[in-house]
């Protein structure tokens, strides 16, 4: 079991950066290659929180959400919205990555720091395995997460907008959708919640610089096990990345960790191109 | 009538410029007496994982330098400090190289942090004749033979790893699980760790590798825990070395734990909370090994001295074996002195001498004893020892800020 809850937890931290790639991609059709680095300042913005500021814990929660929102809105005004073409935008979200990281070793250094966690440090016996509490929480947020997302994507106005937009955006311009506004917020919105994810997996990651390369790519194998644009799918991917991750790791030795990843990863899009969860789509032409 | 005048004219200007070459040849002889000795120092400020050892490095040899000018240079000769701003990028190294070649040929050349730019640079230097203090483990820069020029300044992993048998030897420790991750070196360290812990008797019931860049150390742990060694002895730097405590605590695996050089490098463990792991039970069952120079001693002069300059220039991230940079240098001027020459070849000669090497008031390794079939120095068992971690400052433990 407790092989199980480490790839779960790990596979969170993944999905957790896959549903911010799938914000952005639901809502413009372009990756957020940066998404991962918005979750490492997120943990270096708690660990300044709790830390160098001494503030409660809802406060540093707050101050981590909006301090990444500005800066991923700040993100999309400058290396988002100028760029016409979703395949150059993947070059300035990836540059805009690079200078977060630079940023952060500028301001935090390099060496890796503890980032507290607000319930119990210990790790618990829990149904004959072994587990941190904040392994659960993050486990418990990537599923919560994914399930507000699908919910406010189905049932308000604003989601469905969103939906609507990434099927077709002519048609949602001409229903009144704003669709430029509703591309910014996604961006703020991945940023916000980019802030609180860096909250939750701080504890377990510690704040790093070197964490978003880290995180960027398996983030990215998640998303495409899981389906581009699927939430579900993504929280699937994270899942199944961590836990495959881990018992090669744990039975075949850790070379053969990154390689079982991709080798599952490339079966499943032979056998489902779109990824466990992707839907084709028909168009007329 | 024309010609002629102009040929007159002609051999008069010749008759003229002859002394005037003359004085240009000994002021250009004059020049490069008193010319400054040019150190290049591979350096930056953006090394990603190794930049505070890229930082510290280069401050180490800044520090060197004006050690050495102070008392008169390298045979007369002030020290000039080039940095080349590659942040120990191999590619960019080379690159700096090349140029600063074209330019003005470095006498000598320091790296400090990135065994990648050490290989990359290497070849040139030997090429170009130029002495190169190296502070990453080469086999080919401690092979006199195809290096002549080069020299390491890091301990060789066997001496790391041999340090560890008297502790083993102490506390009863027969059954060994050896943890290491998948750089070069830290590859090389399991490997050989392996085999002379084999060599000398004892049992490895595991040897395990991890990926650097995992998140997470718990399919690592498990699998050493299921061969129930004695102790652990492992090799993390920076982030991995916080997964390792973190997943043994996670498990309540009460085993000892035993980290080599690179783990007392890393501020996590030096440090105490909020920043650092420093008395929590992450690392209760842990002993960091060091060398001597990181254990503060008042009586250790040389040490100090190098301390001092250091903390002046901006202070020393990590531990003690970081400066390396500065021994660097104060070994360049000690050959120079000996040889009567900055000569590279007649340096490099000299520094095989032990009365050379062990007397040259380097900072980190009292002597770094290197011969005419190795140019690594040949440390002898002891040079490190275990300690519990405590607060590191300034390379130190047990110094006042």
């Amino acid at each position: 079991m407790t092989l199980i809850y480490a790839g779960l937890s790990l596979g969170a931290v993944y999905a957790l950066v896959a549903i911010g790639y799938n914000i952005v991609f639901v809502a413009s059709r372009s990756f957020n290659f940066a998404q991962a680095q918005l979750m490492m300042i997120g943990a270096f913005v708690a660990y300044a929180g709790h830390v160098t500021f001494g503030l409660p814990a809802v406060a540093v929660i707050v101050l981590a959400m909006v301090v990444v929102m500005v800066i991923a809105a700040i993100e999309e005004r400058i290396a988002v919205r100028p760029v016409a073409d979703h395949q150059t935008q993947l070059i300035t979200t990836l540059g805009f990555g690079t200078v977060l990281t630079g940023l952060a070793q500028l301001i935090w250094g390099t060496q890796p720091l503890e980032v507290p966690f607000i319930g119990s440090k210990e790790a618990i016996t829990l149904a004959g395995g072994r587990v941190y509490t904040f392994e659960i929480g993050l486990i418990v947020m990537a599923v919560v997460l994914v399930v507000g997302i699908h919910l406010y994507t189905r049932r308000r106005l604003n989601g469905l907008a969103v939906v609507a937009m990434s099927q077709d955006a002519e048609a949602a311009v001409l229903r009144g959708v704003n669709v430029r506004m509703l591309a910014f917020s996604a961006f703020a919105v991945t940023g916000l919640l980019a802030g609180l994810m860096g909250f939750f997996i701080g504890p377990k990651t510690f704040a790093v610089a070197t964490l978003g390369s880290a995180l960027a790519l398996k983030g990215f194998v998640a998303l495409a096990i899981g389906g581009f644009g699927s939430f579900y799918g993504g929280l699937a991917g994270g899942f199944t990345v961590g836990l495959v991750e881990e018992h090669a790791a744990r039975y075949l030795g850790s070379e053969f960790s990154n390689l079982s990843v991709f080798a599952i990863l490339l079966l499943v899009l032979m056998i489902r191109p779109t990824g466990l969860f992707g839907k084709v789509q028909e168009r007329m032409v | 009538m024309i010609g002629r005048r102009a040929r007159w004219a002609a051999l008069a200007a010749a008759l003229l410029a002859l002394p005037a070459c003359g004085a240009a040849e000994e002021a250009g002889t004059a020049g490069a007496a008193e010319a400054p000795y040019v150190i290049m120092v591979s350096a930056g400020s953006d090394a990603g994982p190794v930049t505070d050892q890229l930082i510290t490095g280069v401050n180490s040899v800044k520090a060197g330098v004006e050690t050495v000018n102070e008392a008169g240079g390298i045979n007369g000769r002030q020290i000039k400090l080039i940095e080349s701003p590659d942040n120990a990028n191999p590619t960019k190294a080379v690159s700096g190289l090349r140029a600063q070649l074209a330019k003005e040929k470095p006498d000598a050349y320091i790296v400090t942090a990135g065994t990648q730019v050490s290989s990359a640079v290497a070849p040139i230097l030997n090429q170009n004749k130029i002495l190169f203090m190296n502070s990453a483990n080469l086999d080919e820069t401690a092979d006199p033979k195809q290096h002549p020029l080069a020299f390491n300044l890091a301990a060789s992993p066997r001496v790391v790893v041999e340090d560890y048998l008297p502790v083993f030897e102490a506390e009863g420790y027969k059954k060994i699980g050896i943890l290491h991750g998948n750089s070069p070196y830290a590859k090389t360290f399991g490997e050989l760790a392996e085999t002379v812990f084999k060599e000398n008797g004892y049992e490895v019931v595991g040897n395990v590798e991890y990926d650097s860049a995992a998140l997470d150390m718990t399919a690592q742990i498990s699998a050493l825990r299921d061969a129930a060694p004695d102790v652990v002895v492992f090799n993390a730097y920076g982030a991995p070395t916080g997964y390792v405590l973190k997943g043994m605590t996670k498990l309540g695996w009460d085993v000892p734990m035993l980290g080599e050089t690179s783990v007392a490098s890393t501020p996590l463990v030096t440090q105490e909370p909020p920043d650092g792991l420093l008395g929590l039970p992450e690392v209760k069952n842990l002993k960091i090994e060091v060398n001597a120079a990181t254990v503060y001693d008042p009586a250790a002069e040389a040490t100090n001295k190098a301390v001092e300059k250091m903390k002046a220039l901006g202070g020393i991230k990590g531990a003690m074996v970081n400066v390396l940079g500065y021994d660097g240098v104060l070994l360049i001027a000690a050959g120079a002195k000996s040889a009567g020459s900055t000569d590279a070849a007649a340096i490099a000669k000299a520094l095989e001498d032990p009365k050379v090497n062990g007397n040259a008031g380097t900072a980190v390794y009292g002597s770094y004893p290197y011969s005419a079939d190795s140019h690594e120095p040949k440390l002898p068992r002891g040079t490190h020892t275990f300690v519990p971690p405590a607060p590191i400052v300034n390379g130190q433990m047990g110094a006042s800020k």
